[in-house]
């Protein structure tokens, strides 16, 4: 199973990952949320008319159980994180993906380098058991992470922002 | 003028002074140093292989000039057997007083013993002071209680240990289990 990280300016971060849950929407997936509550997500991806019966959050914003089948865990636990994201994976049968909204939060509460520790233990064990790993950034945050980190991905994909891109060209002009 | 009787007593006297001192000449002449020899209240009961101290105090009664003495220092016990004992020169004039100590052997039995000090000239002893100590069982608690008080530290870090390896092997069984039991539910509907 092929593994992506999707580097996008923050106002398109939504969009994006809408687009690919919607495009996985015949597998289960799990959800680590790291920026919204599982409760926004959830009526996001609905509004959007994207199906959730299949996916498992991981809420890791509210510490309060909210409904008894979202897992909430701290940020800063990362050790806690894997292994539920790691027994998860385990647990869910056939095909499976993993989203990963988004990577570079963790630096709030943690060290660089654990982030990449977490994010390589992550993707190995995704990959040995055929599940598909789909991380996101805002391509504004956490460069130095994103620079440790995009080896450990099959592919990446960075989309730069639009006013950046402007400005370049305006430089060019 | 004075009276016959006042003459005689004068010279009495003076008879009486200068015998006096004749006497004392031939006694210095004889013994011409005075050793005291004393172990404070404090070091009169000391352990095996501690520090005996004491207070030497020499008096010169002879001689007005320079010179060097060797003390010797025995420690003896009951039956005047030494146990340890420690020799030093030093020069005196007139009179000497210093603290000095002696190392009891670490395997010396508990009992009365006696410090025995000398004072020796030219090979011929001069002079002798004494005191006597006692040596008492080595208190074992203290090691003991090092002892003690190391394995409760190691016990209390070996139980934190194991309290927070405990405590995340069970939080992680409660995650699997959630897990579980999440996803055989959803799965289920």
């Amino acid at each position: 199973m092929s593994s992506l990280l999707i580097i996008t300016p923050v106002e398109k971060l939504q969009k994006k990952i809408n687009k690919i849950v919607s495009s996985m929407q015949n597998c289960t997936g799990i959800y680590v949320s790291l920026n919204k509550t599982q409760k926004s997500i959830e009526e996001t991806l609905k509004k959007n008319k994207i199906k959730t019966e299949k996916i498992f959050f991981i809420d890791c914003v509210t510490s309060e159980k909210q409904k008894e089948e979202v897992l909430h865990i701290s940020p800063r636990d990362l050790e806690k994180l894997s292994y539920a994201i790691s027994s998860f994976i385990k647990e869910i049968k056939g095909e499976k993906f993993l989203i990963i909204d988004a990577l570079s939060t963790l630096l709030i509460y943690n060290d660089e380098n654990k982030v990449a520790a977490f994010v390589k233990e992550i993707a190995d064990y995704a990959s040995e058991n055929n599940a598909r790993v789909i991380a996101f950034s805002p391509s504004t945050k956490g460069e130095e992470l994103l620079n440790k980190i995009f080896n450990f991905f099959d592919k990446v994909e960075k989309e730069e922002d639009e006013i950046k891109t402007r400005k370049k060209q305006d430089l060019i002009y | 003028m004075k009276s016959k009787q006042e003459k005689n007593k004068t010279l009495f006297i003076e008879i009486l002074v200068l015998g006096l001192l004749l006497l004392s000449l031939a006694a210095a002449q004889e013994n011409p140093f005075n050793l005291e020899v004393q172990i404070a209240d404090t070091h009169k009961n000391i352990q095996a292989g501690g520090e005996l101290w004491f207070t030497t105090k020499i008096m010169n009664l002879a001689g007005q000039q320079r010179m060097d003495i060797t003390l010797n220092y025995n420690i003896l016990d009951s039956q005047k057997n030494i146990l340890a004992s420690k020799s030093e020169t030093l020069a005196i004039e007139t009179q000497a007083s210093f603290v000095g100590n002696i190392k009891i052997p670490e395997n010396a039995p508990e009992g009365n013993y006696e410090l025995d000090v000398q004072i020796v000239v030219n090979n011929k002893e001069e002079a002798e002071g004494k005191d006597s100590f006692e040596i008492i069982k080595k208190d074992s608690k203290t090691s003991g209680q090092i002892i003690i008080i190391l394995l409760i530290i190691g016990g209390l870090i070996l139980l934190t240990f194991i309290i927070l390896v405990l405590k995340k092997i069970i939080g992680k069984l409660k995650i699997k289990l959630r897990i579980h039991e999440i996803v055989k539910k959803r799965m289920k509907n």
